[in-house]
């Protein structure tokens, strides 16, 4: 789990849950915060154990743009990082990461 | 970068605010007066334009540095290559663009009498859209914000902005007309104080939340400046209208009440450039306090004892009717003869004295001691993985004088003079979260105040520290619940990462409103079938994932929800096996059933009458031990 964030948009769920291990690879990684977020300024890497990224495009915005949406390259099974860098719709600019695995 | 947006974010404020207030006052108050000189009209346009360019050119200079900081821009290049993108595609740029552009168009209207009041208008809608550029606009769902937002701004500018064309005013105007502009002035003055009171009160306890986020945080200190700059601009407003306009009918005499509106405008400067401050800080809710007092109120003591009890309610009566006479004597006093009512008067605060004096100190057992994290909350979530990783700081760190099974009983606590605490006693579960780590933090001493257990602050990062809280209340927790009791305080349910079919969860916590049952290795063939009536509807967890054939509908996706499962049920992870977990809507743990033991749920009609029963009692004002992540 990442460091606590206390500040304005902070990560409420994800999925792949934060620190998870899933069975099967994900085609996207979801990202819901407390608060709606600026798309346009938001920047999310996922990347794989060698640093490479296994983002597959920008993320989008989903349910008003409370949640990022990150589509995913095929992935093999391993530890994946996710860093988030966001802007809340009030301006203010919080981030955070977190691991998550798939399973063999 | 943050000074400046503080900055231009209130200078825009001052300046809108004081265009406002300026066109406001022509428009509704100066008409009051039977003559206006041209010079003060004149004056009064300029204060206007005046303010309109201060709002005007702070905004755009407001603009550009959050565009800078949003868009991350290191060069003015990047953030004019940014501009277009948060003036047009963002929240907060499209309000301010709408902003500026009312309160220009209104600054050219107000040139002409006939377009005044259109301009005004203009003006106080400029103002009403505060919440869009504040954190009022990230309040998803919750309007309430927005439109207490848009009243509060309006009526701080039809106040505070018109104090300065009011001091233009009562210098260049005759002196009974002056009194006619400040007679004008009044009702309005109160209504704007009552609205900007009342939704000011509205948005501290949306944005502070709590006496420990006013006491404890930068939040809560700006929005006291606030409060404290609000009450000494009334007492001004109060004196200038029971005091000082009389003097002004009386005898002419307007350096006094001249003097004290330039105060209050200036007290309204400060209010305002405070709030441009409050809207660029982090709002109290999202921070952990820091409370500052040695104590806290708390009813613990009274509620345990009855003779405290008595005591406490004595000294309540006993002062309040001291008080009550006091205020009397204050009050009423005055119809009497001179020496009477003075004598009166220095009676009663004598007896208030006295009373105070001899009963107040036992008003003590209302409150218990208090740390500066008393009131923080675990950012852990009480989740598994914070619960398995205070399982392995335990030993090492703990088990020495607390024991491996935490009675307090570990091989070096028969050298200290007080017994190492009982982890698994009812009590540990009564302290708060915020105790708790001080504790852990700063160490505690004996008995005779001499340090007993270290403090492994600097020793262990504060996480862990928190870890161990969790691990501390769920082994706590495991020793009732290896009894076949319920923990002796509510307990949460451990949250984990779990995957569902046709559920839209990712952890535990995600399925509040359902009642839940978590299942410790129970196959398909021995699951029972789930209770599914009226308006109760029941999940089924498995606390790992089941190879084959999906039994349950969510399967946890974390190696640490069945080992800490296994700490709270009080077994080694082996015997977990068969153990089922009920858990009612909002999250906390209800019952746990082993297939052996007596209690649980032994058929289909027990589970459902239990389900039925945990969702029909829900758990009311629970505390201690409720690890509720706040935001």
């Amino acid at each position: 789990m990442g460091p606590p964030a206390f500040a304005h948009a902070f990560l409420e769920h994800a999925t792949p849950a934060v620190g998870s291990e899933v069975a099967s690879a994900p085609k996207e990684l979801d990202l819901s915060y407390t608060e709606p977020v600026e798309v346009l300024f938001c920047h999310v890497a996922v990347t794989d154990a060698h640093g490479a990224s296994v983002a597959d495009g920008k993320p989008v915005g989903r349910n008003s743009n409370q949640t990022l949406v990150v589509p995913l390259k095929p992935l093999t099974p391993g530890t994946y990082r996710v860093e988030w860098h966001v802007v809340s719709v009030d301006t203010h600019k919080t981030e955070g990461h977190f691991m998550f695995t798939i399973k063999p | 970068m943050q000074a400046a947006i503080v900055l231009f974010r209130g200078l825009q404020l001052l300046g809108m605010l004081s265009f406002l207030g300026t066109v406001g006052f022509r428009t509704l108050m100066l008409p009051a007066a039977s003559e206006i000189p041209a010079p003060l009209r004149r004056r009064l346009a300029w204060l206007a334009w005046i303010g309109a360019a201060v709002a005007l050119v702070a905004g755009c200079a407001w603009l550009m540095v959050e565009t800078a900081s949003m868009a991350g821009a290191a060069s003015l290049s990047e953030t004019v290559q940014a501009l277009p993108l948060v003036a047009g595609d963002t929240q907060f740029g499209e309000a301010l663009v709408a902003r500026l552009g009312l309160l220009l168009v209104a600054a050219i209207l107000v040139r002409w009498r006939h377009t005044m009041v259109v301009g005004l208008v203009l003006a106080i809608l400029a103002a009403a859209m505060q919440g869009l550029l504040a954190h009022a606009g990230a309040a998803e769902g919750d309007r309430s914000l927005l439109i207490s937002e848009a009243l509060h701004l309006p009526a701080a500018g039809l106040w505070l902005g018109a104090l300065l064309p009011l001091w233009l005013s009562v210098r260049v105007l005759a002196s009974s007309d002056a009194a006619l502009v400040c007679e004008r002035f009044t009702p309005i003055g109160i209504a704007c104080v009552l609205v900007i009171g009342a939704t000011g009160v509205l948005q501290a306890i949306g944005l502070v939340g709590s006496l420990p986020g006013l006491l404890g945080t930068p939040y809560g200190h700006i929005i006291l400046l606030k409060v404290g700059l609000f009450a000494g601009a009334l007492v001004l407003a109060l004196l200038n209208r029971l005091w000082l306009t009389d003097r002004l009918v009386a005898h002419g005499h307007a350096s006094g009440l001249r003097v004290s509106i330039a105060v209050e405008a200036t007290f309204g400067c400060l209010i305002i450039l405070a709030a441009g401050w409050l809207a660029s800080s982090v709002p109290a809710i999202h921070e952990q306090p820091v409370w500052p007092l040695p104590w806290r109120f708390s009813l613990e003591t009274v509620n345990e004892d009855a003779d405290f009890r008595r005591e406490v309610i004595v000294s309540l009566i006993l002062i309040g009717v001291a008080a009550v006479l006091f205020l009397n004597a204050v009050v009423f006093g005055g119809r009497f003869r001179r020496s009477i009512s003075w004598s009166l008067r220095s009676l009663s605060v004598v007896l208030l004295v006295v009373v105070a004096a001899w009963r107040g100190p036992s008003l003590s057992l209302l409150t218990v001691a208090a740390y500066p994290t008393s009131f923080q909350t675990s950012p852990t979530g009480f989740s598994t993985d914070s619960i398995v990783r205070g399982q392995h700081l335990y030993p090492a760190n703990c088990a020495s004088c607390h024991g491996l099974d935490g009675r307090g009983d570990g091989p070096a606590a028969a050298g200290l003079s007080d017994r190492p605490a009982d982890l698994t006693a009812a009590h540990v579960l009564a302290h708060p979260d915020g105790e708790l780590i001080w504790w852990l933090e700063h160490g505690m001493p004996d008995s005779e105040g001499r340090p007993a257990m270290p403090g492994f602050a600097g020793g262990l990062p504060e996480r862990d520290l928190w870890s161990l809280i969790d691990y501390v209340r769920a082994h706590n927790a495991g020793a009732s619940l290896v009894r076949g009791k319920m923990p002796p305080a509510p307990m949460q349910a451990p949250n984990f990462p779990l995957g569902c079919h046709g559920l839209p969860a990712a952890t535990l916590r995600d399925l509040r409103g359902h009642a839940l049952l978590i299942l410790a290795g129970v196959t398909a063939g021995t699951l029972p079938p789930m209770p599914r009536e009226g308006n109760v509807s029941t999940v089924t967890i498995a606390l790992r994932s089941v190879d084959g054939t999906q039994a349950a509908q969510c399967s946890g996706e974390s190696a640490t929800a069945w080992d800490a499962y296994a700490v709270l049920a009080g077994t080694a992870p082996a015997d977990l096996t068969g153990a089922m977990f009920l858990v009612d809507p909002n999250g906390w743990l209800r019952a746990v059933h082993w297939p052996d033991a007596p209690g649980g749920w032994h058929t289909d009609t027990e589970l459902l009458a239990l389900v039925r029963s945990i969702c029909a009692h829900p758990i009311s004002g629970a505390s201690g031990g409720e690890h509720e992540h706040h935001h």
